[in-house]
């Protein structure tokens, strides 16, 4: 064992720039690995993460105070199938400002302009915990926690103090702290149990909130026996709803799921794209070292030694590469599981998982050894006689045919000779070309991806086809036709389309669903069409195409339960959105002729500006009407995550991709240094030396690029399918699926050739200036 | 008739040092005149900076001081891109291991020369059959050097060396790494080009080759001139 070491760090020593690229690429690569396991491992179930550690509740269930006392919700703990509860803690719904500013929250696909505020003494409990990300918990009266997603959206900190709305004293609170919890939704903030209690309007009855873990809580069914219980040991009508952890943790699948497939292709695309390299690395070495590998085994070594030696002299600097890259590339994963977990509202979970780094270090080392493994064993099977005799590797004639082939006469002879040398090693160049591919292919991917998710958004936000530009609340009693009044008198008003959240029974099914009631002209709203027709009237129902759990379709006819009423509805249409079902007011007011709209969706003329309307409505009812601008939201973060990827990947790929080409071009370089010195000698300037090397480059940058587009365009296609398969989308993938710019393929293409050229650019220098006459004096 | 010629190549005081103005000196002011025409060899031990003069000539390496004008150039003033379109059109190289391009046949071998000197492709074929027709390796065009002996490689080289009518054929021990009677006859193949007006400058350490078929013996020892002599005519045609 000790001379195979000897030689092998002898030669790692000697060939500095071969295992300087080796350390480069396997280190880049295993920090992707490490990068890409961890945020694998950290995000792949961050809810079932976050639900362990803050011990989340299986059940939330919302009380009536006018139909419940406090102790008979405390008394729900104890109903069969309860394992443990926490709470109660009385809730209030509250608008906030924060000086002049109304704040509100987006979340997924709605916006709310009003907190529900927790009384809540203590962060901490066996059940339903919360953790604090910054500040502190509330410790006394006008002291107010909110949630990150909160604080973020409102550009909110510490110290900020903002007035509540909700009461005529309009009480002012500091936030003192920011928190998260596993309840996704953003419209939370927590006070001391004494100052909810003054968040109340007066008259009104507080609503009470308790979280249950239970025995049975693996299905919806096994929830709603859940709720049955609670529900049957409380007065008919005291709960007002409920959210189950299994709503909660399915609305971030889609993402995580976009997400991990995205990391995934990636990784594998990486460690890939190493394979090949140091194939390369090593084929190179070996035909570098013919003539020493003859003279070590003419000392005595067996062939395993060779071998030996060869994947020791890759596997020394992979290993210190994977050292120093994976605790980088773990440390790097944190902002993108920062950034994933707080487009969640989750807690960030940790980078460091030492399993997967352990592991990203076994399988980086597995492949660097696996690739260099067959070119070693073919120098462990070199004759010792015949490898001192010729001194060199036997060149193929590839390149020869091909100078035939482009002929000679023209094109510039630096260009020919340069074209087939690229080819000269037809594995080498192949390889290298390889190399280009992955990463022309994983870019064209990543293109393809990003555009998918780009028309996903536009499909499901009404704001992209034209929709509505501001929201307005009303609160404190103020009516309908004063609302009204007062937006339509304005100018800048085009329309005001009046909108209701709802619930809605199916009969024979206890689980109610969320109806989206519209007064006005709703089609302007600009609800994309998978199916049918908007609304045009009454008995009209338009269903989502992402939520449908009845499965129903376009052309039947649905009895649903709203206010006590039965309505028939007919379904006309189903759109690209996230609604389960929406209906016209005319259909709404057969049940509740008295109903009005709890807030009202503006379309504002062409050319007005949102924020001033906002700021002029603020100011003509400021206690009164609640208005803010419509934020599109393009899916809650994804974007920002999935762009720092790609970015942050592609040039890691690009980096390897090039350091392929520089390794290719430098071995052909060294293995043609006499043959580049007598070109000098018959007259080839350092300007064609450079050409015919950079030739070389875009010879193999094209093959790559030729070959990486149309395989990115699969591979696209392909995994598009499994994510959409992995995160049970309801919406056929023909829909999202979008057509790639063909100029964003030209320019990855040509990105391929650019970083093919960029790595030949100094082996092109260092072939210039070469020496002739220390060349041909070596020789 | 010696006088009469035209001066083709002059070194003045020309020194060139390897490792700095203190280094070693390889050609130390050496000043020397090689007409037209004219068949030199260039003698002297190992180290006696033979194969450097040839290098300055090429205008492969730059003198250290002095000047050097070859066919009417001064290369202390030539740009690495000037001296490589120089060597193109005024220098042929013949190395004593052939230096051919493996990957390339016979004949593509003599073609790249005329190639890099943007030479048309019609003459160039011309010139280069002529050439490797009167070398006696016509049957071996489209062969590749690892199949040819070495007598014929350097015919080969010879060719290439000769393909653009170069002012000046540099010989680095052309017949080093050949057996004697093959070495003979590619000093004759050069002497009958020099008969025809081809000027040769030829670096060896074999002082009977020299003398029997170089007109002029340059003899150099410790990069300085040593001798300059002429040679006699003999009656079969080579020097004494």
């Amino acid at each position: 064992m000790k001379p195979v070491l000897t030689k092998a760090l002898a030669d790692v020593r000697r060939y500095r720039l071969q295992t300087l690229v080796v350390f480069l690429i396997s280190g880049l690569a295993m920090a992707v690995g490490a990068m890409g396991g961890t945020l694998l491992t950290q995000s792949s179930s961050p809810y079932d993460r976050a639900f362990s550690e803050l011990a989340g509740p299986h059940l939330v269930v919302v009380f009536d105070g006018r139909a419940v006392t406090r102790d008979q919700v405390a008394a729900t703990a104890s109903v069969r199938g309860i394992t443990s509860a926490a709470g109660p803690w009385v809730v209030a719904s509250v608008p906030f400002e924060n000086g002049a500013r109304h704040l509100s929250v987006s979340s997924s696909f709605s916006s709310q302009t009003a907190l529900s505020v927790v009384g809540r003494d203590s962060p901490g409990g066996s059940l339903d915990r919360i953790d604090v990300v910054r500040g502190r918990w509330v410790q006394a009266d006008g002291e107010i926690v909110v949630t990150r997603a909160f604080a973020d959206q409102n550009s909110l900190s510490v110290g900020d103090r903002l007035t509540a709305l909700s009461t005529t004293l309009k009480p002012t609170l500091t936030v003192v702290g920011e928190a998260v919890d596993v309840d996704p939704r953003p419209d939370r903030a927590w006070v001391s149990t004494n100052q909810v209690t003054s968040l109340i309007p007066a008259g009104a009855a507080p609503l009470y909130q308790m979280s249950y873990r239970i025995s049975l809580a693996s299905s919806k069914s096994e929830i709603l026996v859940a709720v049955s219980s609670v529900k049957a040991a409380v007065p008919a009508g005291a709960v007002l709803g409920y959210i189950s952890y299994l709503d909660s943790r399915d609305s971030f699948n889609f993402t995580a799921s976009l997400v991990l497939t995205f990391l995934l292709a990636f990784t594998a695309m990486a460690l890939a794209s190493v394979a090949v390299i140091v194939s390369n690395v090593v084929t190179g070495a070996v035909l570098a070292s013919y003539r020493e590998i003859g003279i070590v085994k003419a000392l005595g070594f067996t062939p395993r030694q060779v071998v030996g030696a060869f994947l020791l002299t890759m596997l020394i600097p992979a290993l210190l590469a994977g050292l120093i890259a994976i605790p980088v590339g773990a440390l790097a994963s944190k902002p993108l599981l920062d950034q994933a977990a707080a487009a969640m509202s989750l807690p960030a979970p940790s980078p460091v998982v030492p399993g997967v780094d352990l592991l990203a270090l076994i399988i980086g080392l597995g492949i660097v050894a696996a690739a260099a493994t067959v070119p070693a064993w073919r120098a462990g099977r070199l004759s010792a006689v015949a490898a001192i005799t010729s001194g060199t590797a036997p060149s193929g004639r590839w390149s020869t045919s091909l100078h035939g082939r482009i002929g000679w006469w023209r094109l510039p002879r630096s260009l020919v000779i340069g074209i087939g040398d690229a080819f000269a090693r037809p594995v080498r160049g192949g390889l290298t070309a390889v190399a280009i591919l992955v990463g022309v292919a994983t870019l064209v991917f990543a293109t393809g991806l990003y555009a998918a998710i780009i028309k996903f958004n536009d499909l499901f936000s009404p704001a992209s086809g034209g929709g509505y530009q501001v929201t307005v609340s009303r609160f404190g009693g103020y009516s309908d036709a004063e609302t009204l009044r007062q937006l339509q008198g304005r100018p800048e008003t085009a329309a005001v389309i009046g909108h209701k959240e709802v619930e809605g029974e199916i009969p024979g099914q206890p689980d109610p669903i969320s109806l989206s009631v519209f007064r006005g002209d709703s089609a302007r709203l600009g609800y994309q069409l998978a199916e049918g027709r908007w609304l045009a009237g009454p008995g009209e129902a338009v269903i989502g195409s992402v939520f449908n759990p009845n499965h129903w379709v376009v052309g039947q006819t649905i009895n649903l339960r709203v206010g006590g009423k039965l309505l028939q509805l007919r379904i006309v249409g189903s759109c690209y959105c996230f609604l389960v079902a929406a209906m016209d007011w005319a259909s709404y007011s057969v049940a509740l002729p008295e109903a009005e709209p709890a807030d009202y969706l503006v379309q504002l003329r062409p050319g007005t500006d949102a924020n001033a309307y906002v700021r002029q409505v603020s100011a003509s009812e400021p206690d009164f009407l609640f208005p803010q601008v419509n934020q599109s939201n393009n899916g809650g973060g994804i974007e920002g995550i999935l762009d720092g990827m790609v970015a942050a990947l592609a040039l890691i790929l690009g980096v390897i991709a090039g350091l392929g080409v520089f390794n290719a071009l430098l071995l052909t370089m060294r293995e043609r240094a006499r043959d580049i010195a007598v070109l000098k000698t018959l007259g080839m300037t350092p300007r064609q030396v450079s050409t015919m090397v950079t030739a070389s480059a875009v010879a193999l940058g094209a093959a790559g690029a030729l070959l990486g587009v149309p395989a990115g365009v699969v591979l696209y296609n392909y995994l598009i399918e499994a994510m959409a398969h992995v995160s049970n989308f309801n919406v056929s993938t023909s829909v999202i699926i979008a057509e790639i710019n063909p100029m964003q393929l030209v320019a990855v293409g040509v990105a391929g050739v650019l970083v093919a050229i960029l790595g030949a650019s100094l082996p092109a220098r260092w072939a210039a200036r070469t020496s002739v006459v220390n060349v041909l004096n070596l020789e | 008739m010696f006088a009469a010629m035209t001066s083709l190549i002059e070194f003045k005081g020309t020194t060139k040092s390897y490792g700095g103005p203190a280094g070693r000196a390889a050609l130390d002011n050496l000043s020397l005149r090689v007409d037209k025409a004219e068949f030199t060899a260039i003698m002297g031990p190992s180290g006696s900076g033979k194969s450097t003069l040839l290098h300055l000539v090429a205008g492969l390496d730059h003198a250290s001081s002095g000047s050097l004008v070859v066919d009417g150039h001064d290369l202390s003033r030539l740009s690495e891109a000037d001296l490589a379109r120089f060597r193109r059109s005024r220098i042929g190289f013949v190395f004593q291991f052939f230096h051919l391009l493996n990957n390339l046949c016979v004949l593509d071998n003599v073609l790249i020369a005329a190639q890099l000197a943007g030479a048309g492709e019609a003459a160039s074929r011309t010139r280069a059959h002529e050439l490797l027709g009167e070398l006696g390796i016509m049957d071996k065009v489209r062969e590749y050097p690892a199949k040819l002996s070495g007598g014929e490689r350097q015919r080969v080289a010879i060719a290439r060396a000769l393909v653009n009518h170069p002012a000046v054929l540099l010989a680095d021990e052309p017949t080093g790494a050949l057996d004697s009677h093959t070495g003979e006859q590619v000093m004759e193949l050069l002497v009958g080009f020099n008969q025809r007006g081809q000027t040769v400058l030829v670096a060896t350490h074999d002082i009977e080759l020299a003398r029997r078929y170089a007109r002029r013996i340059v003899q150099l020892r410790d990069g300085r001139l040593a001798a300059d002599t002429l040679s006699e005519v003999q009656p079969d045609g080579t020097f004494r």
